[in-house]
This record gives C-alpha cells, sequence and structure tokens, in this order.
C-alpha cells in the first residue's frame, strides 16, 4: 500500500484477509499495550493482576529482537491496514522441533471468528512449515471457549490438562493443552492454500 | 430457501427460523461472534458428513455464502 508505513510487500506472511509483519514501537505505544489491560482479553489469558504500561510494552519489543526462541508479529486486517491482534510462536526449540503458539485478536470488530482462525492456520503454517518445527502446542484456559474450538478446528488435539490452574472471576479454571503435528498439518485441508512469504507477490 | 440451514443458524443464534436471512453475517448481526462462527462450522460438517477447506471457511461472510458454498457441493441447504 503505497505510503502506508509498514507495507504489505514487507509483511512476514500475507493470508486472504490478515497479514503478519514485524511489531514497531508505535504498535507498542499504541494499541497492542492497551489490550493486556482489557479485561475481555486478559480474562481469557488469566492476566488481570497486573497492568500493563507502553513502557512494559516497549521493553519486551526490545527483548523480542535479542531472542530466536520468540517470533512475535502484529497481525494486520487487509482491508484497513488496521492492526488487530498478536500472533507468536514461543519456546522455539529448534533441537526437539516444536513451540507454543499464541494469538489475540485485540480489535473487538474483528473478533468474528474468521480473522483469527485465518491467523491461526498461518500461524500453524509458519511453524511446521516455514520453520519446519515437528509438532506445535497451544494452550488455552478451558472457559476460553471460542479459542479452543477454532484451534481444534484447525486439527489440533487435546493432549492434556492442568486442573485449577488459573483463578479467573473468582473461580479456578483448568488450562487445556492442544497440539497437532507436522506430518499431520501437511495433508491438512485446513492448510491456507493462498498463504504468500515475505518477498513474494501475492 | 431450504429449512435446514436456517434452523442450524436459527438455533445456534437463539433466533426464529423467520428471523434468519441470507445476508446475515458476523459483521452485521450481535449475536454472530467468534464462538457462533465456530459453532456454525461444526455444526455444518457433521450436518452434512464434509469437512471444508479453509478457503471455503473464510468465505462464510454470511448465511447466503454458506449456502453456496454448500451447493456447489452439490448440498441443497
Amino acid at each position: 500500500m503505497t505510503g502506508h508505513p509498514h507495507p504489505e510487500e514487507f509483511a512476514y506472511a500475507v493470508g486472504r484477509s490478515v497479514y503478519f509483519r514485524y511489531l514497531t514501537e508505535d504498535d507498542a505505544r499504541g494499541d497492542w499495550h492497551r489490550w493486556f489491560n482489557a479485561p475481555h482479553i486478559t480474562r481469557n489469558l488469566a492476566a488481570q493482576a497486573w497492568v500493563n504500561t507502553p513502557e512494559a510494552q516497549v521493553a519486551y519489543l526490545e527483548n523480542l529482537s535479542r531472542t530466536k526462541d520468540r517470533l512475535a508479529l502484529a497481525l494486520i486486517d487487509r482491508k484497513t491496514h488496521k492492526h488487530i491482534g498478536i500472533g507468536s510462536l514461543s519456546k522455539i526449540d529448534v533441537v526437539n522441533r516444536r513451540a507454543e503458539m499464541s494469538l489475540v485478536i485485540g480489535s473487538t470488530e474483528h473478533q468474528d471468528g474468521l480473522h483469527a482462525l485465518e491467523a491461526l492456520a498461518m500461524l500453524t503454517e509458519i511453524g511446521l512449515v516455514r520453520l519446519n518445527l515437528h509438532k506445535q502446542v497451544a494452550t488455552g484456559l478451558a472457559t476460553s471457549e471460542a479459542g479452543l474450538r477454532l484451534t481444534r478446528t484447525l486439527g489440533y488435539v487435546e493432549s492434556g490438562r492442568m486442573r485449577e490452574h488459573a483463578f479467573v472471576d473468582g473461580a479456578w479454571v483448568d488450562c487445556v493443552h492442544l497440539e497437532i503435528f507436522q506430518r499431520d498439518w501437511l495433508t491438512s485441508p485446513r492448510r491456507p492454500k493462498s498463504i504468500a512469504w515475505s518477498g513474494e507477490t501475492r | 430457501m431450504s429449512q435446514d440451514l436456517t434452523e442450524i443458524v436459527a438455533e445456534l443464534l437463539a433466533l426464529a427460523p423467520e428471523q434468519v436471512s441470507d445476508d446475515m453475517g458476523p459483521s452485521n448481526t450481535a449475536s454472530w461472534d467468534s464462538l457462533a462462527t465456530v459453532n456454525l462450522i461444526v455444526a455444518v460438517e457433521t450436518r452434512y458428513a464434509i469437512q471444508l477447506d479453509l478457503d471455503e471457511l473464510m468465505a462464510i461472510e454470511n448465511v447466503g455464502a454458506l449456502r453456496k458454498i454448500l451447493a456447489d457441493k452439490g448440498i441443497a441447504a
């Protein structure tokens, strides 16, 4: 997009309705840090006890540039180029070839399930195809029903559960582990057919 | 309009079937949230014994779009 400060052609991965790009300090000082103070988001992350600040978010961003065990990306709506969420692969283990996936859709108008579904599929493709990992893991609170079901829709299966793992809204909540293997993803109809990587034209 | 898909959508959104129209989707229906989307996917795949690919899922912008996807598979919904 001509004139846009972070044009789509420099995106890390481009899908049908969203793309992932690098995170910036403007992101950290903008919506990104605000999302992690918003109850409708922190409730699903069991992260309601502390506040988040622009400075803390900038510090997190600076740490990102010094590590290779975490890949965090801004999720952008292709129609508006609005920053709508954050996707990440963390605990990237290149010896055992596994990582943990997470996604936060901060923009309420994009919490329709479809943006999340494509973003989760793209993160799975990034981990299991671009990074050639053997297994990808996703964890979520049992109360985060939509997130867990969307992840299951992509073929992730439950492999474990930590009981009463988080205290949310006055109640103990289980944490559910879901995982998928590369061999299962490669033959899945849920794989994105039209993803474009950085440097490719879409 | 066949009642089948309409009834699935009505049940998921807690609406009467006559309140469901083909132009209804997450962008214009307050109760159509991410949970409704994934529940609709699961309900349709179970009802018609199919598995939609990601591009088909991403095209479900409204009830009519889903009906067309099913019609393209030879399913009158």
